[in-house]
């Protein structure tokens, strides 16, 4: 079984929704190139925006993937997708199960609704990476999720469970109303970090918004020592490598629940 | 136009007391004739057959205000993927959709029952972008300021009367709907309950008084549907004593009850919750003037829309998802929409499924109680062929009650109930008696000069439940519009209007109201015959009404 | 419809130049033109009163800017639809009716609907996708409010009678209208030019609107940490805590410049959410005036989504970033617009990375010329129609009043898509 592979040949500037790779059930390569996809106001066939090879439809590649694909893994259940170049809108959007690993940056509302998975995002995430999908008001349901640089402004909302770390700095306005699941960041955090969370753990570097939180007496690192294995052996790198973090439980205000471990 | 017969079906037409005979029926623009001299166009074979009128649905919010907020407040719901057209929830379906799977159902008209006058052009507009069906409203009075001072200053009869007739024209409805009578306006000045005998503080009227009123309004004036009562205190435990009080209040005048199950509880028990079914249905059986419709809840995701914002806001906290809107009303109403999500783990939820099934069970006279899950609030309307299943079928139902996740088998008598509707009883309870209780003349008939509103049905189908769902043809106005499921055409219905006589002095006391309190002007919010039809989009049919007077 | 020479008196015209659509207009038509006879401020007569020059009244075709005949226009409209690849139909201002073509147009070229101010009221209808909300609407706002704060930089600027018709009224229903208590907070010396009310019942404070979460965290703590002043902040206060219905009033397109927009029109509306448990608070947020919710509500109706929808075949959807209007346009991934500015040209900007097809109310200026202009009448004053009033709830009749020799946008559309 070889990876199924689309090399796009699209030169101009629309946008294409790829919400049909997530629904590729057929493992004849010839009915796949048949696929009927709409690009624009029209309708054409695969194979004249892709070129296609490949038999096991579970294991997909994009070899030369722009920003100006969207959708990418929308509601994805149980495929791997890996796409080397950047992405448009709406990566892993509403994602149940299964795998994506992107070479290259994600466009806006990245991994918004996410439901579970894992998602390596091996550059920049745009704004609204981790956001409420529409109407809804729960974030990442769950889920893994690792961006190795830097993701934008109001990033990550209401996120119910999951794990995300990210390598690089996090955009103001993020973590709004964090319900709880863990965030790691290692860059700079953005202004209005975490308003109006309720519970949730951040591990950061960043020690300036550390002011607002009570540092806790007892430092109970049962819980961190098992992340930072558990993280480290995913990632199969040290991403967490401090051996004594300070940790910091709720803040002065006195309203949110949230544990901070600064690294 | 064209000719149409139908050929060898088995009949239900119950206003002529014809069940499963065999009979042809002719079709001629767009009524039923009693023979055909010309050449039929076409013929259909309804050998196997069941021929019935189209069914009508006389409470199912399919338009206004309050429908299209849950529409955007809900929009992680459209994503039904075996779609027909667009992806709405069945719950908070579009315009087309709405009008879409009424028709493939084998309804021809559906009412929707919380028009606010203010609101009425979008409702129409609703109504009118929904394809197939014929439809009306009605117009929600009862909350509003300038009617709750006109009965505090003591108003005569013959001034409400004034008043309620000018608010039919006005808002092109059909029928008259009384939500938590003074409750949404009580609610406006802080007040959190409102029982059928308490004094709003504002007012100081009792919701007794305003029914009483209304009531006899709507019967004076001669407006075919009595007047569609929404009680005091829905949900409440032990609500079924508003109930009876409500009922009450209209002295013997006619009156509509709509989704009585909502207001069939009782407060026994170790959890203060327990049906009052057996009280209600008692009081319906005995009560000649009395009608209802159930409001069936069945399991699964919905959104709650009711005018009634003063309960609705006080069941915010059980919305799920998370989220809800109330909203006050320009001086005369209210709405709150709260998202729900009925579920067979929960005692209440399982308890209000088995009251509406013994409401329906234990009311002898199908003439008088009609199928309606009060959509969206209890399930959606596209659940009434499973609801009918419920209700033919005793085992079926037994054996969801045994399935159940919480046990209610010591609450409810549903087990000891025999009773199975009869397809006789269903065509009654879908067909003719609504038809007859909205004073539509030409519809749920297959008399002739009815409206050639018919749907067929494959009597070669054993699942009563798959029967209902997949009518063979559905005829609107002498039409094929489905076959075998598919859409052939695309017809527009009428929106069914009644135009009582009044003295239009009302109207100067109405014109210094809104010069002087309101902000926008009389005429403008008054809808017009040709607006109807130029603006809104639909042509309007108007229903008699029969002046009377009490002596 | 009227005809030439008739002089005829109109009386509750309803105006669709702002989403107020005041409905006391008294019009005079001679010899087909429209004259103002009710009180109103000069700028909203003057809105009707400029449609009096002739050029108004023409109908206008260019293509390339060369005016044409009618039926040219047409022709290269149809043949740029049949070339574009990727269409998108943009509402810069239109009533129920056009909303409701715009989008039987859509379906047949499988275009992308939106409008101009979709991510203002995409915002709005957030709050209530979110969380709890308790709204009111106008007349209520008028009859029952003895408390009624509005947030402003310059509501009454693109409100003109806000504050005249509406807030600081001469009659109240159910409240005493004279105690009636009025805060206009944000830039004091706009909203006392804008507004023009000198009434011992309003109180203008000036204030940074930006820091309006911090304010409302003052109100909730009852310790005032915003720059008001205590003697006025605790005079606010108390107005908020002994109020039998608050009113609280903002238009969320003032806000949308702050990075902290979204988190401004939560916090007010938790706040008047939380009042309610002991007493009755309600939220306006005001729309914008290029008939946003004429648009978002015919869309929801229609398809279940307030904007940004993409026809493909027989089905459409819904992608909040992928149908968003103003950011393809920007970034060139579309190569066809066609704009519909029936009744205001305020949000009409022409990109020239794509085609621009506009069909517009006469007289439209543009920024750059576009590929096609046909000119249309005007819902409310050449054509009738029916548009929805800032409170979401209200709509109202619009009429024809006089003449014109345009076409209705519809019949354009229709002839356009033909
Ligand atoms: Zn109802």
């Amino acid at each position: 079984m070889k990876p199924l592979v689309f090399k796009c040949k699209i030169k101009d500037k629309r946008r294409l929704d790829m919400s049909w790779l997530s629904k590729i059930k057929t493992s004849s390569l010839s009915n796949i190139k048949n696929l009927r996809v709409n690009y624009g106001s029209k309708e054409y066939k695969l194979s004249t925006l892709f070129d296609v090879s490949g038999n096991n439809f579970k294991d997909i590649i994009i070899s030369n993937s722009n920003k100006h694909l969207d959708n990418i893994g929308n509601n994805l259940e149980d495929k791997k997708i890996t796409i080397f170049g950047n992405v448009g809108f709406g990566l892993a959007k509403g994602m149940c199960s299964g795998e994506i690993i992107l070479n290259g940056n994600a466009g806006k509302n990245a991994c918004s609704g996410m439901k579970g998975g894992s998602v390596h995002i091996l550059g920049n995430a745009d704004d609204g990476f981790c956001s409420l999908p529409t109407s809804m008001n729960e974030g990442l349901v769950d889920g893994f999720i690792y961006v190795q640089k830097s993701v934008g402004d109001d990033s990550v909302v209401r996120m119910r469970r999951g794990n995300i770390i990210i390598g690089g700095n996090i955009g103001s306005g993020s973590c709004l109303e964090l319900i709880s699941g863990s965030v790691v960041v290692l860059g700079k955090i953005g202004n209005n970090f975490c308003h109006n969370a309720r519970r949730g753990t951040i591990f950061t570097r960043d020690k300036s918004i550390c002011r607002e939180y009570i540092k806790a007496n007892q430092t109970d690192l049962t819980f961190f020592n098992f992340y930072k294995i558990k993280i480290n052996k995913i990632l199969n790198k040290s991403i967490i490598n401090s051996s004594k973090p300070v940790r910091y439980f709720g803040t002065k205000s006195g309203k949110e629940l949230i544990e901070l471990f600064v690294i | 136009m064209t000719t149409l017969c139908l050929k060898n079906g088995q009949i239900f037409d119950p206003i002529n007391k014809i069940f499963n005979k065999k009979k042809d029926i002719y079709i001629k623009d767009g009524k039923i004739v009693e023979k055909l001299n010309e050449k039929i166009s076409e013929t259909i074979n309804c050998k196997n057959k069941i021929i019935m009128p189209g069914a009508i649905d006389l409470h199912t919010h399919i338009g206004g205000g309050k429908v299209n907020i849950a529409r955007l407040m809900l929009q992680e719901f459209h994503n039904n993927s075996d779609r027909d057209y667009d992806l709405t929830a069945d719950f908070i379906p579009s315009t087309l959709k709405t009008g879409l799977q009424y028709i493939k159902m084998g309804y021809t008209s559906c009412f929707e029952p919380a028009v606010l006058p203010i609101n009425a052009r979008q409702s129409h507009s609703e109504m009118a972008d929904t394809p197939f069906i014929d439809k009306g409203g009605y117009a929600l009075l009862g909350n509003d300021d300038f009617l709750l001072d006109l009965i505090s200053r003591g108003a005569h009869q013959s001034e409400i009367n004034d008043y309620v007739a000018f608010i039919l024209k006005a808002t092109q409805c059909i029928g008259i709907k009384v939500v938590n009578p003074g409750g949404i306006n009580a609610f406006k000045f802080n007040q959190r309950a409102l029982n059928v005998d308490e004094n709003s503080v504002r007012y100081k009227i009792t919701p007794r008084k305003i029914v009483r009123l209304l009531a006899r309004a709507v019967y004076e004036l001669g407006v075919p549907h009595p007047l569609h009562v929404h009680c005091s205190n829905l949900g409440v435990p032990g609500n079924f004593k508003s109930t009876i009080e409500t009922i009450k209040a209209a002295e013997g005048l006619p009156v509509h009850i709509t989704h009585i199950q909502f207001h069939s509880y009782g407060n026994n028990g170790d959890r203060n919750f327990s049906s009052a079914s057996a009280e209600i249905t008692d009081y319906i059986n005995k009560i000649p003037n009395l009608t209802c419709d159930v409001g069936q809840v069945l399991f699964g995701q919905t959104a709650t829309m009711s005018g009634d914002s003063m309960k609705q806001h006080a069941n915010h906290s059980h919305a799920h998802p998370d989220k809800w809107l109330c909203m006050d009303i320009e001086c005369e109403a209210g709405c709150g929409v709260v998202p729900f999500k009925y579920t067979d783990q929960s005692f209440v939820n399982a308890l209000q499924w088995a009251i509406g099934l013994e409401t329906f069970l234990l009311t002898e006279d199908p003439d008088k109680i009609f199928l309606t899950t009060d959509h969206p609030n209890g399930a959606p309307f596209t659940s009434y062929p499973h609801l009918i299943k419920l209700l033919m079928d005793k085992s079926f139902r037994d054996n969801l009650l045994d399935q159940l996740s919480v046990d209610i088998s010591k609450h409810t008598i549903l087990k000891d109930i025999k009773r199975e509707y009869t397809l006789s009883e269903i065509a009654t309870m879908t067909r003719s008696a609504p038809a007859r209780i909205l004073g539509l003349r030409n519809k749920g008939s297959l008399s002739k000069e009815a409206d050639a509103d018919i749907t067929i049905y494959d009597s070669n189908i054993k699942d009563v439940e798959e029967m209902f769902a997949s009518p063979t043809h559905v005829i609107k106005d002498g039409v094929v519009v489905v076959k075998d499921g598919e859409i052939k055409n695309y017809t527009w219905g009428k929106t069914q209007v009644v135009k009582p006589e009044y003295d239009a002095t009302i109207e100067k006391k109405l014109k210094k109201y809104f010069d002087k309190y309101h902000t926008i002007a009389l005429p403008n919010y008054s809808i017009s015959n040709d607006e109807m039809s130029e603006v809104i989009g639909s042509d309007i049919n108007e229903v008699k009404c029969n002046r009377k007077r009490i002596s | 419809m009227s005809k030439i020479s008739d002089s005829l008196n109109l009386k509750n015209i309803v105006c669709p130049f702002c989403s107020l659509h005041c409905d006391d207009l008294e019009i005079d038509v001679h010899d087909n033109k429209l004259y103002v006879k009710s009180n109103v401020p000069k700028s909203c007569a003057f809105k009707y009163e400029k449609l009096n020059l002739p050029k108004f009244k023409d109908m206008v075709t260019t293509v390339k800017g060369k005016p044409c005949e009618p039926k040219k226009a047409y022709q290269y409209s149809r043949q740029l639809i049949k070339k574009s690849k990727e269409t998108v139909l943009l509402n810069s201002s239109s009533d129920v009716n056009v909303t409701r073509e715009v989008l039987s147009a859509a379906s047949k070229v499988n275009a992308i609907v939106d409008h101009v101010n979709s991510s203002i009221f995409l915002k709005n209808i957030s709050i209530y996708q979110r969380r709890g909300y308790m709204a009111t609407s106008l007349t209520e706002i008028k009859n029952k409010s003895d408390v009624i704060i509005v947030f402003s930089n310059n509501l009454f600027e693109t409100y003109p009678r806000l504050m005249e018709k509406f807030l600081a009224t001469k009659n109240s229903f159910s409240v005493n209208s004279k105690k009636k208590e009025i805060y206009v907070i944000g830039k004091k010396v706009k909203n006392t030019k804008d507004c023009n009310i000198r009434d011992k019942r309003i109180t203008y404070i000036d204030f940074n609107n930006r820091n309006i979460t911090k304010l409302i965290n003052s109100f909730i703590s009852k310790k005032n940490e915003s720059s008001i002043s205590n003697k006025i902040f605790n005079k606010l206060l108390a107005s908020i805590e002994t109020s039998k219905y608050l009113s609280v009033l903002w238009a969320t397109s003032e806000f949308d410049s702050y990075k902290e927009c979204d988190e401004i029109i939560y916090n007010i509306s938790a706040y008047v959410v939380s009042l309610n448990k002991t007493s009755r608070a309600a939220c306006l947020s005001l729309s914008g005036n290029d008939g946003d919710v004429s648009f978002s509500q015919t869309l929801g109706w229609m398809t279940g989504f307030p904007s940004r929808i993409k026809f493909t075949g027989n089905f459409f959807e819904y992608d909040r970033d992928a149908n968003n209007a103003i950011q393809l346009i920007n970034s060139g991934n579309s190569d066809l617009v066609i704009h519909l500015n029936p009744i205001s040209e305020k949000k009409l900007v022409l990109n020239k990375k794509n085609k621009n097809i506009v069909i517009g109310r006469p007289c439209t200026k543009f920024n750059i010329e576009p590929d096609v202009f046909i000119s249309c009448g005007i819902p409310g004053i050449d054509f009738k129609g029916h548009i929805f009033r800032t409170d979401n709830v209200v709509s109202l009749p619009l009429t024809s009043l006089r003449m014109s020799h345009n076409r209705s946008t519809q019949e354009i559309l229709r002839e356009i898509l033909k």
